[in-house]
C-alpha cells in the first residue's frame, strides 16, 4: 500500500470555513488520484468516506427571520460512522491537521510525517474571541503534537507570523479557492446591497457592521445606503449581534443574515452585489475575499494577502469610511479570478514531499 | 411657587437614574421654601405620596402640575392618569432624557421599543411643557415630533447637577496608574471601542508600562458576550461588576483621568460627575456629551478606536499636558449643584401656570 495523505478535521464545526476547506480539499486531492483519507481523533481514530466528510461538513442554508432567531434548533443528525478500521497512520503516510486541537502525538509514533495546514489561528491571536475549550485545546496542541511537526503551510503572512510565534515552523503559504458554486439564476436580492461574508460572531467582527450601518445612515442621503446582506457560519459570540439585529428588525428591513450560504447562494449575492466586504481579519483563509474575486466583485477585504481593499475591521469608523468613499465613487470591477480547489491541490502537492 | 401642588411621578427605570437625585433635591429645595406640603411623588404605578411622610393625597386636581420624570414607558397606567389629569385641569411638564430607544433599537427589546415611541408619541402630545437635558436631545425630539406631526408646546432646557457620587478620600482598590470608564456594562456604553484603543495602546507601550484600563459599572442589557471575555481576562483591563458609590468615588478619586465612549447620551452624568471630582474626561464627540463636557472634556470618535489611542497616548506621555488640563478643570468647571437644578426646574414649571 502506497502512501496515504491523512486529513484530520478533528473540532472542525460543520458549516465552518475550516470544515469547508478540508472537504474542499479533501475533494480535490481524491480527484487527482491522491489516496486522501479524512479522519477525526474522538479520542481513537476515525476514518471517513468523503461521502461522510460531506455530510458532517455541509449544514442546509437557513435565513434567519424574526422568527427563526429564537425557534429551538432542530436536533442534528449524525451521519458520522467508521466505515473502516482506525488504523493509525503507517510510515511514510502524510498526516495534515488542519487546526490546532488537542494532541495529534499518537499519530507521530508510527513515522508518519505531520503537517499543519492551518485554516484560522484566532485561538492564538485572538483567544478572547473563541471559546474556551478551543483555546485550550490549542494549548494542548502547541504542547503536545507541534514538537511532531513537520512543517507548518499557512494561508497567508498574517497567520504564518502568528504560527511562528507560537514557535511553529511555516515554510510556505498556500491558498484556498471560492466555493465554486453556480450562480441562483434569478437576482438573488430585489434592492442594491452590499455583501458581507464571514464567520458570524467575534471573529469574524459581524459586530461592528451595525454601528457601520447606523453612520451610513445617518450620514448619507435617504436612499443612497445600500441593504446589507450578512451570510456565513455561526461563530464564538454571535448571540448578543443576532439579538441586537432582531431587536431592530435587520437595521429595520434593510439587512438579511444567512446561516451557512449555499455555495450557489453565495456565487448569486457575489454576482449581484454593488460591492462584498469581509469582515474576517487576517487569520482565516480569505473565504470570503476569494468568493468574491471569483464572480469579479470588488472586495473591500480584513483578509490582506489576497489583493482586495484592506481595512481595519476593528475600527467601524474607517469601515463606514470606506464604504462611503465606495459609494460615492464605486470601484471598477476587478477580472474574474478563476483559482479551483483542483488548483489548490496541486498546490499543495507541489508543497509536500513526495 | 403657586400654592397649586407639584406632583412628580418617577418611572420605576427614572427611580435608579439621576432623577433619584434631582427627584431628592427638589424634595429638599421645596421644603426649604417651607412648601413641603405641595409636593407629591408617585413611584411606577403606586398612589401619590407626600414625601415628607409617605402620607397619601388626592389625585391630581385642576391647578396642579404633574412631572412625568424620565420615561414612564413601562407604566401601564401612567398615559390614562396623565390623562385624568388633563381632563382635571392640571397641568403636565415631561423630562426626556434622550430617544436612544428610537435612535438605537437594536439595543432594547423590540417590545420596550414600541411601547417608548408610544408613550412618547402621546405624552407630548399631552404636556404643556418637555424638559430636556441637552440640545442633542431637542435635535432628536424635534425630528420625531416632525415626523408624527406633534406640535411643540414648549421645550426648555435644564442642565442637571453634576454627580451623585460622594468626594472620596479611601484608598483606590486599584493599584498602579489607571484610567477609569465609569458606566454599565450595556451596548448603549460603547466598551468595544475602548477595549480596541487599550489592545493597540498595549503595542506602543514597553510592558508593564501601560496603565490599566478599569472598567466599572452595574450590569446592563446585551452584554453577556463582553462580561464573559472579560472574565477570561484581558491583557491591562479590570473590571469591577456592581461597586458600590462609595467604591465608585474611591475608583474616580484614584484615576489619572476617565473615558466615556457612549455613541448616543441625552447628557454625560460621568463627564460632569468627572469634573466635580477634578478628573480629565475623555468623551465621544457626539450626542449631549461635548454639551456637558464643553471646552474642558477632550473628544474622540465613538466608532474610532484609532482616535481614542492617539488621544490617550498623548495624555498618559505628557505627564505636564495632564497635569495643565487637571489645572485647567478644576479652574474651569463652573460647578452644578442638584439644589440649583431643582430651583432652575421650580422656576420653568412655575411659569407655565
Amino acid at each position: 500500500m502506497g502512501r496515504r495523505i491523512w486529513i484530520d478535521v478533528t473540532g472542525l464545526r460543520p458549516g465552518s470555513d475550516a470544515g469547508l476547506y478540508g472537504l474542499h480539499l479533501a475533494e480535490a486531492l481524491a480527484c487527482a488520484g491522491q489516496p486522501v483519507q479524512p479522519c477525526l481523533r474522538a479520542p481513537g481514530l476515525i476514518a471517513l468516506s468523503l461521502n461522510n466528510l460531506r455530510a458532517a461538513m455541509t449544514v442546509a442554508p437557513l435565513e434567519l427571520t424574526q422568527a427563526e432567531l429564537f425557534r429551538p434548533a432542530p436536533p442534528r443528525e449524525t451521519p458520522l460512522q467508521s466505515e473502516d478500521s482506525a488504523d493509525l497512520p503507517a510510515a511514510g503516510d502524510l498526516v495534515i491537521f488542519l487546526s490546532l486541537r488537542g494532541d495529534g502525538s499518537r499519530m507521530a509514533q508510527n513515522g508518519a510525517m505531520l503537517v499543519l495546514l492551518a485554516t484560522n489561528v484566532t485561538t492564538l491571536s485572538r483567544p478572547e474571541w473563541r471559546w474556551p475549550r478551543e483555546v485550550d485545546e490549542a494549548a494542548i496542541f502547541l504542547r503536545d503534537t507541534a514538537p511532531h511537526i513537520a512543517f507548518g503551510i499557512a494561508q497567508a503572512e498574517e497567520s504564518a507570523g502568528v504560527l511562528r510565534r507560537a514557535g511553529i515552523s511555516v515554510h510556505r503559504t498556500m491558498r484556498g479557492a471560492a466555493d465554486g458554486g453556480t450562480p441562483v439564476p434569478n437576482p438573488s436580492h430585489p434592492r442594491p446591497f452590499i455583501f458581507a461574508s464571514g464567520e458570524i460572531g467575534e471573529a469574524g467582527q459581524t459586530r461592528q457592521l451595525l454601528p457601520v450601518w447606523r453612520r451610513l445612515l445617518e450620514t448619507m442621503p435617504e436612499g443612497a445606503v445600500p441593504d446589507l446582506i450578512i451570510a456565513g457560519p455561526i461563530g464564538p459570540q454571535a448571540a448578543d449581534v443576532l439579538e441586537q439585529l432582531w431587536n431592530c428588525r435587520f437595521i429595520e428591513g434593510r439587512a438579511r443574515v444567512i446561516l451557512f450560504p449555499s455555495p450557489a447562494q453565495i456565487a448569486g449575492f457575489a454576482r449581484d452585489c454593488v460591492f462584498a466586504i469581509s469582515m474576517s481579519p487576517g487569520t482565516g483563509w480569505g473565504r470570503g475575499t476569494l468568493n468574491a474575486q471569483c464572480m469579479g466583485a470588488p472586495c473591500l477585504s480584513a483578509f490582506h494577502s489576497y489583493g482586495a481593499v484592506p481595512f481595519d475591521p476593528e475600527n467601524p469608523a474607517a469601515v463606514a469610511a470606506r464604504i462611503r468613499a465606495w459609494l460615492v465613487d464605486p470601484p471598477v470591477k476587478p477580472p474574474l479570478f478563476n483559482r479551483t480547489w483542483d488548483d489548490a491541490a496541486r498546490d499543495l502537492l507541489r508543497i509536500l514531499p513526495a | 411657587m403657586t400654592r397649586n401642588r407639584l406632583l412628580i411621578a418617577v418611572s420605576p427605570a427614572a427611580v435608579e437614574s439621576e432623577w433619584r437625585s434631582v427627584v431628592g433635591a427638589l424634595a429638599g429645595a421645596i421644603e426649604a421654601l417651607g412648601q413641603a406640603d405641595m409636593l407629591a411623588i408617585r413611584t411606577g404605578s403606586s398612589g401619590w405620596v407626600r414625601p415628607a411622610d409617605r402620607a397619601p393625597v388626592t389625585a391630581p386636581e385642576y391647578g396642579d402640575t404633574i412631572l412625568v420624570a424620565g420615561c414612564g414607558a413601562d407604566d401601564a397606567t401612567q398615559i390614562g392618569l396623565l390623562e385624568a389629569a388633563r381632563i382635571a385641569g392640571a397641568r403636565v411638564a415631561v423630562y426626556v432624557h434622550d430617544l436612544t430607544p428610537l435612535r438605537r433599537p437594536e439595543w432594547f427589546a423590540p417590545d420596550h421599543t414600541a411601547r417608548f415611541g408610544h408613550w412618547l408619541q402621546t405624552v407630548l402630545s399631552l404636556a404643556q411643557l418637555v424638559i430636556i437635558p441637552s440640545s442633542a436631545t431637542g435635535r432628536d425630539l424635534d425630528a420625531f415630533r416632525r415626523r408624527h406631526n406633534i406640535a411643540d408646546h414648549g421645550t426648555r432646557k435644564l442642565r442637571l447637577g453634576d454627580g451623585v457620587l460622594p468626594s472620596s478620600s479611601d484608598p483606590s482598590p486599584i493599584q498602579g496608574p489607571y484610567v477609569l470608564l465609569a458606566a454599565p456594562f450595556d451596548q448603549r456604553t460603547g466598551h468595544g471601542v475602548v477595549l480596541s484603543a487599550w489592545r493597540r495602546l498595549g503595542a506602543r507601550f514597553a510592558p508593564g508600562t501601560l496603565p490599566r484600563l478599569v472598567l466599572a459599572g452595574g450590569e446592563g442589557h446585551l452584554c453577556g458576550e463582553l462580561r464573559e471575555r472579560l472574565a477570561r481576562g484581558l491583557p491591562d483591563v479590570t473590571a469591577q461588576f456592581g461597586p458600590s458609590p462609595a467604591e465608585l468615588a474611591a475608583l474616580f478619586a484614584g484615576c489619572l483621568f476617565t473615558i466615556l465612549p457612549a455613541p448616543v447620551e441625552g447628557w454625560g452624568l460621568p463627564v460632569t460627575e468627572s469634573f466635580a471630582l477634578g478628573k480629565p474626561v475623555f468623551a465621544a464627540n457626539s450626542g449631549g456629551l461635548p454639551e456637558a463636557g464643553q471646552r474642558l472634556a477632550r473628544y474622540f470618535d465613538p466608532l474610532d478606536p484609532d482616535d481614542l489611542a492617539r488621544n490617550v497616548e498623548r495624555a498618559l506621555r505628557d505627564q505636564g499636558d495632564l497635569s495643565r488640563w487637571q489645572a485647567e478643570i478644576a479652574r474651569g468647571h463652573q460647578k452644578r449643584g442638584w439644589m440649583d437644578a431643582a430651583m432652575e426646574l421650580l422656576g420653568l414649571i412655575a411659569a407655565l401656570a
